[in-house]
């Protein structure tokens, strides 16, 4: 099963150039140890707002740990880790399986300038629920123009378990158009009118590529 | 749809007067990216008191975004992200859409002081709450507002949430018009209401800086 590990870093004030530079160097190593994709991003909206994500797709768990090793082992990381004045600080480390592609996977290449992502954590026993609504939302997103949408359900990294779905947009027109069309949608009238959660949302914010 | 984004600081310990010509400025180069009203306003009440908004208004999504883009390439904003001792923190930035306009003709950009009650919607009662904040919208108007919209948070805010705003000349009329709205049918139907529709998550006055 595919997993997204996602590194989060904390700028350090006046720093946010080195950052960046510093969070797209890690980009190009985790694309050089092979990781199936890699997207850097800076998050725009939400409490974390100012901060940087380097967000890396494996197949699997085992591919994840050759990755992680491969920087943990890297002249990169050694050079980062004796650095006492570094640029942004590494806040966390939050390690997913992708449980649904409501499209294909995205290439490296591909222009995308946007992200959104929702963290909900499940009620107890609601798991299998949650995932499958989120499932639907996904397909939804795609269905009204994102270029692709996904749901995640976290191992390691949050306290508790945590589902996320993250969709992905060429740009704000494009996000704006899928936002319409959700609203039209038989799955939005139904949240409006449900009074049983599956679970609560712990955050829902927008990220752009660096 | 008009769409709102709230830029919320936290100014660093004694350097308020900094902090609140560095909202300004903000304000001012969002005017320059092509922001349609843009407002700089100080938190007067609340556990957020003393912090600092930038309030930005775009016609939509798509042109917020070339705002937004705009403002993050700006020498300002390369200035301010090399700053090592910056006056004050971004804490949140919050975008909304605007649902509602208590009226079409009336205008903010005079008001000096506003009022703004966040409430975080139950499971189920989106339409009933948003029903209710355009009635509170229309019932402050009529109590003396210049303007008073409602707007419903499309990401930075954790959940689904709404919020009313009022904005009034001064604080006579604020305080006039708080006198009057609890005469409204609106304000005595919550007031004795024991089934909410959403759970208030803050109710705060903010003054233009």
């Amino acid at each position: 099963m595919p997993v997204l590990s996602t590194l989060i870093f904390k700028v350090v004030n006046g720093r946010a150039k080195a950052a960046t530079a510093q969070v797209k160097e890690m980009e190009q190593l985790a694309s050089d140890l092979g990781a199936r994709n890699q997207v850097a991003a800076r998050v725009l909206t939400g409490e974390g707002v100012g901060g940087l994500q380097l967000r890396i797709f494996a197949d699997d768990v085992v591919h994840a740990g050759e990755i992680s090793a491969g920087m943990y082992g890297s002249e990169f990381y050694s050079r980062l880790s004796e650095d006492i004045n570094p640029p942004a600080e590494m806040v966390n480390v939050i390690r997913s399986n992708v449980l649904h592609l409501a499209a294909p996977r995205i290439e490296p290449d591909e222009e995308l300038s946007l992200m959104t992502v929702l963290g909900i954590q499940p009620h107890p026993g609601k798991a299998d629920e949650l995932e499958s609504r989120l499932g639907e939302w996904a397909d939804l997103w795609v269905e009204g123009g994102a270029r692709t949408s996904f749901v995640t359900s976290s191992f390691s990294g949050t306290p508790g378990p945590a589902v996320f779905v993250t969709s992905v947009y060429k740009d704000w027109a494009a996000w704006s158009g899928a936002l319409e069309h959700s609203r039209k949608s038989a799955l939005w009238r139904t949240l409006r009118e449900s009074s049983a959660t599956s679970g609560t949302i712990m955050g829902n914010f927008q990220l752009g590529r660096v | 749809m008009t769409v709102l984004s709230t830029m919320i600081f936290k100014p660093t310990s004694g350097r308020r007067a900094d902090a609140t010509a560095r909202a300004s400025e903000i304000a001012e180069v969002a005017q320059q990216c092509g922001a349609n009203a843009v407002a700089a306003v100080r938190v007067l009440t609340g556990p957020s008191v003393g912090d600092l908004q930038v309030r930005m208004y775009a016609d939509s999504l798509g042109e917020l975004g070339e705002i937004s883009n705009a403002m993050y390439a700006s020498d300002f904003s390369a200035k301010i992200s090399a700053e090592t001792s910056p006056p004050s923190e971004m804490i949140n930035v919050i975008r909304s859409n605007l649902v509602y306009r208590a009226t079409d003709t009336g205008s903010a950009t005079n008001a000096t002081v506003g009022t703004l009650v966040g409430l975080q919607v139950h499971p189920g009662k989106g339409d009933v709450l948003r029903a209710r904040l355009v009635e509170m919208a229309d019932a402050w108007l009529t109590a003396g507002a210049l303007q008073a919209h409602v707007t419903s948070a499309i990401s930075g805010a954790a959940g689904p949430h709404m919020y009313l705003t009022a904005y009034f000349n001064d604080y006579s009329t604020l305080g006039s018009s708080t006198i009057r709205i609890q005469d409204s049918r609106v304000w005595q139907d919550v007031q004795s209401s024991t089934s909410p529709s959403g759970t208030i998550i803050g109710n705060m006055h903010i003054a233009r800086i």
